[in-house]
């Protein structure tokens, strides 16, 4: 397996391709496959992370992350493998262990050289924007819930991500998914009522 | 259908995701649960909800850092092992996460049974080793007897410095000591009366 050669790929392509025509393009060129692979999920990866960690810079980590360790799963262009659940479950986790240990994994670029000060700098305006809508009620009312349920209605409603996929992803039952997913919506439904009532 | 399990189903319900029958008995609930409507109707009017809007310029930098950064710890990674293989808070193995807590208790584990068979291993050659002893005092008495000398001449004691047992002669001079002998052997203890003897002779 060579360098990966990520080329620009039209956006618009990468998104509508479906993963059973990036599976078949794989057989191909993996690296090819990979690249819209990236292409497709990386801003859905990142803003999961983003949403869950609340800190742009883990985030980003977190995004290559995962990628890295798609790029070495040797099943991921497997027929029946589930790529979107399987990108949000090791995304899922990874943000897990980072929110519950509050262990900093900043160190990874470091190995690669010093960060630029361009990322730097866009991390700063993307925390700024991120602490922005914090602050306004319906994000300050979900920052208030539980990982669990915080994640959950990540997946659905930002990430739309089914039911049977978000059971996949976090590798609970499907029924366990439909009483979550209700309870963090009741949940949010009171934290803004108490809002209100302040 | 009960309070409890409609509160459980309101996600699906709202969402469309629910099959006619159980979407028919919730909606049947409802039409008979005033505060059970209530909450379903205060969840399908929450606002949509809060995505980060990023100016074009930003989101533009940051994917073309991504890709170059992404690239830069492929290549990195094909010299070393892939990333995340240990993950704070646990050990990664595959798509199974050990919890640290697990794996602490399954290592005290470990080391508990070793040491408990250590110790009983331990109490094993102590025990045969106490044996053999114990039937050579007992020839030697055997042996003294058949010279002649009376049975009740000669008594099993302790040595109280070296804990070793010792034949004694049974009537010495001076106070009798009462006292219990700790055997060597875990398992038994044994009276003995032991004499105040400044010079115990161990027989073997």
């Amino acid at each position: 397996m060579g360098r990966a050669a990520l080329k620009l790929v039209p956006t618009k392509s990468a998104k509508t391709i479906s993963d059973d025509e990036i599976k078949a393009i794989s057989a191909q060129n993996r690296d090819r496959a990979f690249d819209l692979v990236v292409r497709k999920y990386r801003d859905r990866i990142y803003y999961h992370a983003l949403y869950i960690t609340k800190d742009s810079q883990e985030a980003f980590d977190v995004a290559q992350d995962v990628f890295v360790r798609g790029y070495h799963e040797h099943r991921l262009f497997d027929d029946g493998f589930r790529i979107k659940a399987w990108l949000f479950r090791v995304c899922t986790n990874r943000c897990y262990n980072i929110v519950r240990d509050k262990h900093r994994r900043g160190g990874i670029l470091d190995r690669l050289g010093k960060q630029t000060e361009v990322l730097t700098k866009q991390h700063k305006a993307i925390d700024d924007v991120l602490a922005r809508e914090l602050s306004e009620g319906m994000a300050r009312a979900m920052d208030e819930l539980s990982l669990d349920h915080r994640t959950i209605l990540t997946l659905r409603y930002f990430n739309d991500l089914s039911y049977q996929e978000i059971a996949d992803t976090l590798q609970i039952k499907l029924g366990t998914v439909m009483s979550r997913l209700s309870r963090a919506k009741v949940r949010l439904h009171e934290i803004l009522q108490e809002t209100e009532a302040e | 259908m009960n309070c409890w399990r409609v509160q459980n189903l309101i996600a699906p319900f709202l969402d469309d995701e629910l099959p006619t029958p159980e979407s028919e008995a919730v909606a049947e609930h409802l039409e008979e649960c005033p505060p059970c409507r209530d909450v379903i109707e205060g969840c399908a009017a929450l606002p949509d909800f809060p995505r980060v809007e990023l100016d074009a310029d930003v989101e533009s930098t940051l994917w073309s850092e991504f890709d170059r950064c992404l690239a830069s710890r492929i290549a990195h990674s094909l010299t070393e092992p892939p990333p995340g293989e240990v993950a704070a808070g646990g050990l990664m193995h595959g798509d199974l996460r050990v919890p640290r807590t697990f794996a602490a208790a399954a290592a005290a584990m470990v080391v508990m049974l070793v040491g408990w068979n250590w110790m009983t291993y331990e109490r094993l050659d102590r025990l045969e080793a106490s044996i053999e002893e114990r039937d050579a005092l007992i020839v030697a008495l055997q042996d003294r007897v058949a010279e002649g000398a009376p049975a009740d001449a000669f008594a099993l004691g302790t040595d109280p410095e070296t804990s070793l047992e010792v034949l004694l002669p049974a009537h010495a001079p001076g106070p009798m000591v009462l006292g219990s002998t700790r055997m060597p052997n875990p398992y038994r203890t044994t009276n003995y009366r032991v004499a105040a003897n400044p010079s115990p002779t161990l027989i073997r």
